[in-house]
């Protein structure tokens, strides 16, 4: 058996900056907010949430470092051919732009304290939510990708080119089981209408889900054909191959799944769906990364 | 101009001090070998008839360890040699998981990568690699300059790996990728950066169209 030489903090890694990415196109989206270009709760919530998710990805990213203190030369370094430098600095922007959006979108209440603050702070708020938002999203889908581009520019024969398209509905569709847990706690607060709008978005939600479930079937199946058994076997039998199925393909994409086939569900079990995707989503990047290294 | 090492299995008598001189040039942790020798038994008479192999990083000519390192720290040199700078390495073990000859070895008294240096301090200096100038049966040889000889027939030589093993059996016997294995960072990357982002670019189309029109009904 090979040492395992990326462990779960970079599992961890990979988890939060594809959950912050999918989160943040999901509350950049046009519908999002009131008619006045407000946000309203939940976006509040996660807009906040996001940096704090990257921060908390990057120091995972550094911890497994050998030289935790010399982690500032990846910003002084810019190499097109390498994801991982290439993927530095994309996070770098994205994070940037996510404490942007944090700060445009932060509630009514306290954006009196912001102009007691430096003026900057005040401008920022100025500008236009949408473009921020849509280049944000742009960015996202490129951390998205990066963390496949990551793990598929390897010598390891699990990981292939179809990880960018897993690990890009895989974030997607955890960034909006995020928001839809977000909701579950403010709309019991707002109006009835809420509710109308929620149903409509569970149908891109599903879209997500079927994607990620075709993109897991693409995956397993490129790996089947153009590797040996024993390389689909590590993930998909024994202690992984549990956690695959039962964790990343049954909590993670079909529970949420047939789960949004049901109208009047219990909120628990909705809590549980959706707790269950952003597990799943955790688990899938785990599984794939330590069964390519065995 | 560049550099060889060549390895002739007929002439090694598996003595490993090849491994011993690599070691104490290089001060490689205890633990930590940067050139290993595999004995593996071959025919009824294991303990007469081995294959052999006396493997370090092959030095390839489009090295995955190169275009990994997003800190510069590995570099391949005009003459072929593949350098790894200590005092740049970071640790992110991204060279170790883009070797396809599973070359690179965390050190983890040292906290950063290690591997074969190609004793490049004395092959400056003039001199051999350690692994070379130990090998009591000649086994290993350095060719410091030119081509390889026409008629040597030997693993990643086509390939102009900057280590060739001239074996006697199959490459594949001995635990070798074949083929000869290109650079895996490079392969494609272009493809898996689209087949994420067309995608990627489709989905927040669909997903911006929809809430638009999601918006206008519910106004």
């Amino acid at each position: 058996m090979s040492e395992i030489q990326w462990g779960t903090p970079i599992a961890v890694y990979l988890f939060l900056a594809g959950l912050s990415a999918g989160a943040f196109s999901c509350t950049a989206l046009p519908g999002r907010g009131d008619a006045e270009g407000r946000g309203h709760a939940s976006q509040h919530t996660i807009a906040l949430l996001i940096p704090f998710m990257l921060a908390v990805g990057i120091v995972m990213l550094i911890l497994d470092l050998g030289q935790r203190i010399s982690f500032w030369k990846l910003l002084i370094n810019f190499r097109l051919v390498s994801p991982m430098s290439l993927g530095a600095w994309i996070l770098v922007f994205f994070s940037l732009l996510s404490v942007i959006w944090a700060i445009v979108l932060i509630p009514e209440r306290f954006r009196s304290l912001l102009s007691r603050g430096p003026k900057w702070l005040s401008r920022l708020q100025k500008i236009d939510r949408k473009k921020i938002g849509f280049g944000g999203s742009a960015l996202a889908v490129l951390v998205a990708v990066y963390t496949g581009v990551l793990l598929s520019s390897t010598a390891v024969p699990l990981w292939n080119w179809m990880l960018p398209l897993l690990f890009l509905f895989s974030s997607f569709s955890s960034g909006h089981a995020l928001e839809f847990l977000a909701n579950l706690r403010y709309d019991a607060r707002e109006e009835p209408s809420k509710a109308q709008s929620e149903k409509r978005r569970l149908q891109p939600y599903r879209v997500l889900l079927i994607g990620q479930l075709l993109a897991v079937l693409a995956f397993l199946l490129l790996t089947s054909l153009t590797q040996s058994r024993e390389v689909v076997l590590h993930l998909i039998c024994g202690g992984i191959g549990v956690l695959w199925w039962v964790g990343a393909v049954g909590a993670g994409i079909l529970f949420p799944l047939i789960m949004t086939c049901y109208r009047g569900t219990h909120a628990w079990v909705i809590f549980a769906a959706l707790f269950g995707e952003l597990a799943g989503a955790f688990i899938m990047r785990w599984s794939i990364l330590i069964a390519g290294q065995i | 101009m560049e550099r060889w090492i060549i390895f002739a299995e007929k002439k090694c008598i598996g003595c490993h001090s090849c491994e011993i001189a690599c070691q104490l040039q290089n001060d490689a942790p205890p633990g930590l070998r940067l050139r290993w020798v595999h004995t593996w038994p071959a025919g009824k008479s294991a303990q007469f008839s081995q294959r052999r192999i006396s493997a370090a990083c092959f030095h390839c000519d489009d090295p995955s360890c190169v275009s990994a390192c997003p800190v510069r720290a590995l570099r391949r040199r005009a003459d072929g040699v593949v350098e790894h700078v200590i005092e740049r390495c970071i640790g992110c073990k991204y060279c170790l998981q883009a070797c396809p000859f599973g070359v690179p070895k965390f050190s983890s008294s040292q906290q950063v990568i290690r591997k074969c240096s190609f004793c490049i301090q004395r092959i400056d200096d003039g001199k051999e690699p350690a692994c070379v100038s130990k090998c009591p049966t000649g086994a290993l040889t350095y060719q410091p300059s030119g081509a390889l000889e026409k008629d040597l027939n030997a693993y990643g030589k086509p390939e102009r790996l900057h280590m060739v093993y001239a074996l006697q059996n199959e490459a594949g016997d001995y635990n070798l990728p074949v083929p000869v294995p290109g650079n895996a960072v490079k392969r494609l990357q272009i493809l898996k950066w689209l087949a994420g982002l067309l995608p990627g670019g489709f989905l927040l189309f669909y997903l911006w169209r929809k809430e638009e029109a999601s918006k206008v009904k519910n106004e």
